[in-house]
């Protein structure tokens, strides 16, 4: 062998550098995400450190390793650690089991690898990632999930080729004394490390995974909720959500707003509401030492998986399907009071106040389900007597001011001047002007906002809003007003819930965010019920705007709730919802064909009979013209690609003797059709001898020929323009015999 | 179909490795568990599990099913020792190449290989991988295909495509080493002749005679012709080529392991011999008993007598019936005139055949096969075997 410089395809028969720095970060991104899930740092920082050195180890190509006995050592560590977290710290096994994947990989590390032991890792890290996904559903978990499939992929593709290479530097015959030396084999198996081809590959398996595993995830029949996974962060936080049983008002602070999705509301038909969306959860009547409770009588409860109204009325009924974050339970939300109410594996309590809850079985990720309809303002007869039967409340009963609520002397005084200065403005006095009045006032008068001064002790907190402070959040300004209209004879109480701003046009869908978070009041009047009244300024939107960092925020919280929503939630019903949706749609289709066709053939009838072109007929003859267009351009382009590609065959020399040297393949076809035998495992080189003797045609001639085609195609060969015109001759002068 | 194409889709066998099943069993767990919990996670992971497992069929199916292969290998080959071939991989396809593929030989008998391997085969390129055999028994052997396969991408699957190329080759016995020279050098024969007309520096000078008639006065040397009544010519010698004539008694009554053995060795030690020989130009002659009757080859140099008696030596069959006498009988004397004889017996008592030739003959060697050992050094054990 001539003395040359090694060259990449040498080098990476040794180079381990292809395969380690890929493995070592997807070695480091599995335990990150193990870590991650059960929000543990030790795991975390080790991980990173071990996996550091090694990195920074292979870069600089050293090979760092310890005896295998003392890898051995540390793996039987390992396992006395995973025997002592679950017998003594009592850790769940599927945790104890990620923990010990994770040692056993660090471990690992620092031995000498053979390829058995590359496969090992990649099958513990894989074990591990797999033992995470069944530990978390978050978004981050699945996000990062996928980057580790892409790099496992990738990991495993150089891997498989590296085996294959190893295996042809260590081949041995049994009588050879030693394996070939690598820069033999080198140039027997590699030219150059196929990068670019191995991420082409790996986009294109990528793509079928996507595809499989979209179809598996739709397509495998689902059979409902199974038990919950073993560390649900949602069910945690589900805890301590809701709403609950008491407000108190006085405290200072700053209240931060999460832009953490909690609810996607969408209103079914047409029947959506213009504007914002006040989705009440809870409301209050007795106030009393700066806090709201639930009025008296409110826990009667009837408890029904579905409410029924006997005589409602579909005028004004606008049913919503909600999807809500399992944190906000038990507290079902509705636009207006929910009059029916159904919700998807879980029981419902309504009160008297009509404040819906809803008890499920199991706590899990997944968004709680529920559909409401409530009847939109303005309420006729029947629908007012209906709500006063579930209140169980005679009407007469609500006029007048609420007995539960504690109106300061301070605050009725100020109710007082308040009821003077309308007077002075307007003639008009009844609860509903007296309302408007204190919530324009209020709105105008008094200054919005989230970071909350401390009320001075022993005051009342309305009282301290009113006339000391001037500024507070939406409870302050929902409470003080409650309080005004009550102290005239107004009966008003606090609605708590959600304001829905954010609605996406296209869809005709809320979407409601925790910083939606909001309470206004409830006027009562026996000609419309309970109306709503919001006395917050218009402060609110603008504390949520901001740069594109919130927007950002807001997307990946909208990113969470509908993986959550859609993905997570996805289960047997939403399965046969769609499948029954596909149907309908398959067969709204077929109406729709044959329809259509109906009324073509009838065109046609006509078109042929009386010579008469309707819309139909003319609809099908610029269809088929169309057809004609389309498959006409596919052809020229078809065309004209064959002719650009023969172009570039033309100036590609090797290209361009190939094609005109396909004369030599057209000739044996042509032979094999004159009756040359047809055997398929025949070389070339004995069919062009079989065919010399069988025609009287010149051998040397013939093997000429072929031996041109094998050095041509195998070889990489390229003839000069004598040599390619002396072979098309050649097979010219073939021809002519064959004819004769 | 057209002649320059292959079956492309004769089969295409799928076979789980190892790593496959360990991932198969993960991803039958993964999906118990989906169907069990219900939890859409693990149903997107038992998702991509069989996603890889889709991808590993489909790619793999596709880069074998689009990949053309060509044997090229030797028709004659030594026994026992490691024999270069290429096989001409080609990706047909015109988009994708073909990543990790394997060829080797379908079904080898009496031979070991160590497969032959692509990383990466570009479209519409063609690749030489190489690879090695060695045969491990002499004679006719079949090679029945070629088997090109890849476990490309996850290793996960092996896919294997088999192309039917049926070959012979002849393999020759295998070589020993000679431990003392049979073939002893400079057995050029003289004549006392002029220099032959044809030249051409094979004649070499002998000596000098004196003129006779008809002899060329261009022969004549005048310098010691000088002083002398008659004029004295050059004699000159030609060189008799080298002859080798290995007869090899290889009948025996029956055949067991030990026979075989024996006759294997002498077989090598034949084949050694002659292939020597051939190297220092000697003509070689070989006969030999053969089911069929005695096998006489002739004397000549060149490479087709060198393939010839090779040959025959590694088509030796079991012989029962032909021995030394008939050997003998068929080889006529007079072609022995000249030559080195080399004449390989199984022992025992002299036949009146060898008996004859001992008399007739002094440039004789006769060898015991029993003793075969003394002359020469066979293959070690392990390359046997």
């Amino acid at each position: 062998m001539p003395v040359r410089s090694f060259t990449p395809a040498e080098l990476s028969l040794t180079e381990r550098k292809r395969l380690e720095q890929p493995l070592l970060v997807m070695i480091w991104l599995g335990v990150i995400l193990f870590a991650l899930v059960e929000a543990r740092l030790f795991y975390a920082v080790a991980g990173t450190l071990v996996v550091g050195l090694n990195l920074m180890v292979v870069r600089r190509g050293k090979e760092v390793f310890l005896k295998r006995f003392f890898v051995n050592i540390a793996v039987l560590a390992a396992t006395a650690v995973l025997l002592l977290e679950i017998f003594l710290k009592g850790l769940p096994a599927l945790v104890a089991l990620g923990h010990y994947l994770i040692l056993i990989q660090l471990c690992k590390l620092f031995e000498r690898k053979r390829n058995r032991d590359y496969v090992q890792m990649i099958a513990l890290s894989l074990t591990t990632v797999v033992a995470a996904g069944l530990i978390s559903q978050e978004l981050p978990f699945a996000v990062l999930l996928v980057v580790y499939l892409v790099l496992a992929a990738r990991v495993t593709m150089i891997f498989t080729l590296k085996r294959g290479l190893d295996a042809a530097a260590a081949a041995r015959l049994p009588v050879e004394p030693a394996p070939l030396p690598p820069d033999r084999v080198a140039w027997n198996v590699i030219r150059h490390w196929p990068g670019s081809a191995l991420r082409r590959r790996l986009a294109l398996v990528l793509a079928v995974v996507v595809a499989t595993a979209v179809g598996t995830f739709f397509l495998v029949p689902r059979t409902g909720a199974g038990p919950a996974l073993l560390l649900d962060r949602f069910e945690v936080e589900a805890a301590g959500g809701g709403i609950g049983d008491r407000i108190v008002l006085g405290e200072a602070g700053t209240v931060h707003l999460s832009d953490q999705v909690v609810m996607t509301v969408r209103f079914d038909g047409d029947s959506s509401p213009a504007g914002p969306l006040y989705l009440r959860g809870e409301v209050y009547e007795r106030y009393e030492d700066s806090s709201w409770s639930r009025g008296p009588g409110t826990n009667r409860a009837a408890e029904t998986s579905h409410t029924d109204p006997p005589d409602r009325t579909d005028r004004n009924a606008v049913t919503k399907r909600v999807s809500m974050h399992p944190s906000l339970l038990p507290t079902a939300y509705a636009a207006y009071p929910a009059v029916e109410l159904a919700t998807e594996g879980g029981s419902i309590r309504q009160n008297t106040l009509l404040s819906t809850q809803i008890s499920t079985d199991e706590f899990s990720s997944r968004p709680v389900r529920y559909t409401a309809t409530s009847w939109l303002p303005p309420l006729d007869h029947a629908q007012r007597r209906y709500l006063s039967e579930v209140r169980d409340i005679p009407t007469e009963r609500l006029a007048g001011a609420s007995p539960y609520v504690d109106v300061s002397e301070r605050a009725g005084d100020l109710a007082a001047q308040w009821f003077r200065d309308m007077l002075n403005r307007q003639d008009e006095d009844s609860d509903r002007a007296v309302a408007r009045y204190i919530e324009q006032r209020l709105r105008r008068e008094y200054e919005y906002t989230l970071d909350l001064p401390a009320a001075r002790r022993g005051r009342d907190a309305v009282d301290e809003f009113l006339h000391h402070h001037r500024r507070g959040h939406c409870e302050y300004f929902a409470s003080a007003m409650v309080i005004l209209c009550n102290a005239l004879d107004v009966r008003a109480r606090l609605a708590v819930g959600f304001l829905a701003q954010e609605r996406d046009e296209r869809t005709g869908e809320y979407v409601v965010r925790r910083r939606d978070a909001h309470a206004w009041v409830e006027v009562f009047t026996p000609e419309t019920d309970w109306i709503i009244f919001d006395p917050t300024p218009g402060d609110q939107a603008d504390a949520a705007a901001g740069g594109w960092r919130r927007r950002l925020g807001e997307l990946w919280a909208s990113m969470q709730f509908a993986w959550h929503d859609r993905v997570i939630g996805y289960d047997a019903r939403t399965q046969q919802a769609i499948v029954g949706r596909l149907r309908e749609g398959a067969a709204e289709a077929g109406r729709s064909v044959r329809t259509a066709v109906r009324r073509l053939g009838r065109s046609l009838h006509r078109l042929l009979a009386e010579g008469y072109l309707d819309r139909g007929a003319a609809g099908l003859l610029g269809m088929l013209l169309f057809t004609a267009a389309v498959l006409w351009v596919i052809i020229v382009v078809r065309f004209s690609r064959r002719r650009l590609w023969l172009r570039r065959s033309m100036d590609d020399p090797r290209l361009g003797a190939q094609y005109r040297l396909r004369c030599i393949l057209e000739l044996i076809d042509e032979l094999e059709q004159r009756g040359l035998q047809q055997h398929t495992d025949w070389t070339l080189r004995r069919r062009a001898a079989e065919a010399a003797e069988r025609f009287q045609l010149p051998e040397d001639v013939l093997m000429e020929l072929v031996s041109l085609h094998y050095r041509l195609r195998w070889g990489g060969h390229v003839p000069d323009e004598t040599e390619v015109r002396s072979a098309e001759l050649s097979v010219r002068d073939l021809r002519r015999q064959i004819a004769a | 179909m057209s002649a320059h194409r292959q079956p492309r889709d004769n089969g295409i066998r799928f076979r789980l490795t190892r790593p496959g099943w360990v991932f198969a069993a993960m991803t039958v767990s993964l999906g118990l568990a989906a169907l069990r919990t219900q939890q859409s996670m693990i149903f997107i992971m038992l998702g991509s599990f069989l996603g890889a497992m889709v991808a590993s069929v489909w790619l793999a199916r596709r880069m074998v099913s689009g990949t053309e292969v060509q044997r090229d290998v030797p028709d004659r080959v030594w026994q026992n020792q490691p024999v270069h071939l290429g096989y001409f991989v080609r990706n047909i396809r015109r988009r994708g190449a073909a990543l990790g593929l394997g060829v080797e030989e379908v079904a080898p008998k009496g031979m070991v290989a160590a497969e032959g391997f692509c990383v990466h085969l570009p479209p519409q390129a063609a690749f030489r991988a190489g690879a090695r055999f060695a045969a491990r028994r002499r004679g006719r052997l079949l090679l029945g295909g070629v088997r090109i396969k890849t476990v490309f991408p996850f290793g996960l699957l092996l896919a294997g495509r088999d192309s039917h190329q049926p070959r012979e080759i002849i393999v020759w016995p295998g070589r020993g080493r000679l431990k003392s020279n049979l073939l002893h050098q400079g057995a050029s024969q003289t004549s006392a002749r002029p220099p032959s007309r044809s030249g051409g520096g094979q004649d070499e000078f002998f000596g000098l005679r004196e003129y006779r008639q008809g002899d060329s006065p261009r022969w004549i040397h005048w310098r010691r012709s000088a002083g002398r009544r008659v004029p004295v010519v050059r004699e000159m010698a030609q060189p008799m080529p080298d002859v080798l004539w290995l007869v090899l008694d290889t009948r025996r009554d029956s055949y067991d392991d030990r026979r075989r053995r024996d006759m294997e060795r002498s077989l090598r030690f034949a084949a050694t011999l002659v292939e020597q020989a051939f190297a220092r130009g000697y003509q070689v002659a070989l006969a030999m008993g053969s089911l069929r009757g005695p096998v006489v080859i002739p004397p000549a140099a060149g490479r087709g007598q060198r393939r010839r008696v090779l040959d025959a030596l590694a088509c030796a069959d079991e012989n029962t019936t032909v021995g030394l006498d008939r050997i003998l009988e068929a080889i006529e004397g007079r072609r022995m005139q000249n030559a080195r004889v080399v004449v390989l017996t199984r022992g025992g008592e002299p036949t009146e055949g060898m008996a004859v030739l001992r008399n007739a003959r002094q440039g004789l060697t006769v060898l015991d096969e029993a003793r075969l050992e003394d002359v020469f050094t066979d293959q070690t054990e392990a390359e046997v075997r």
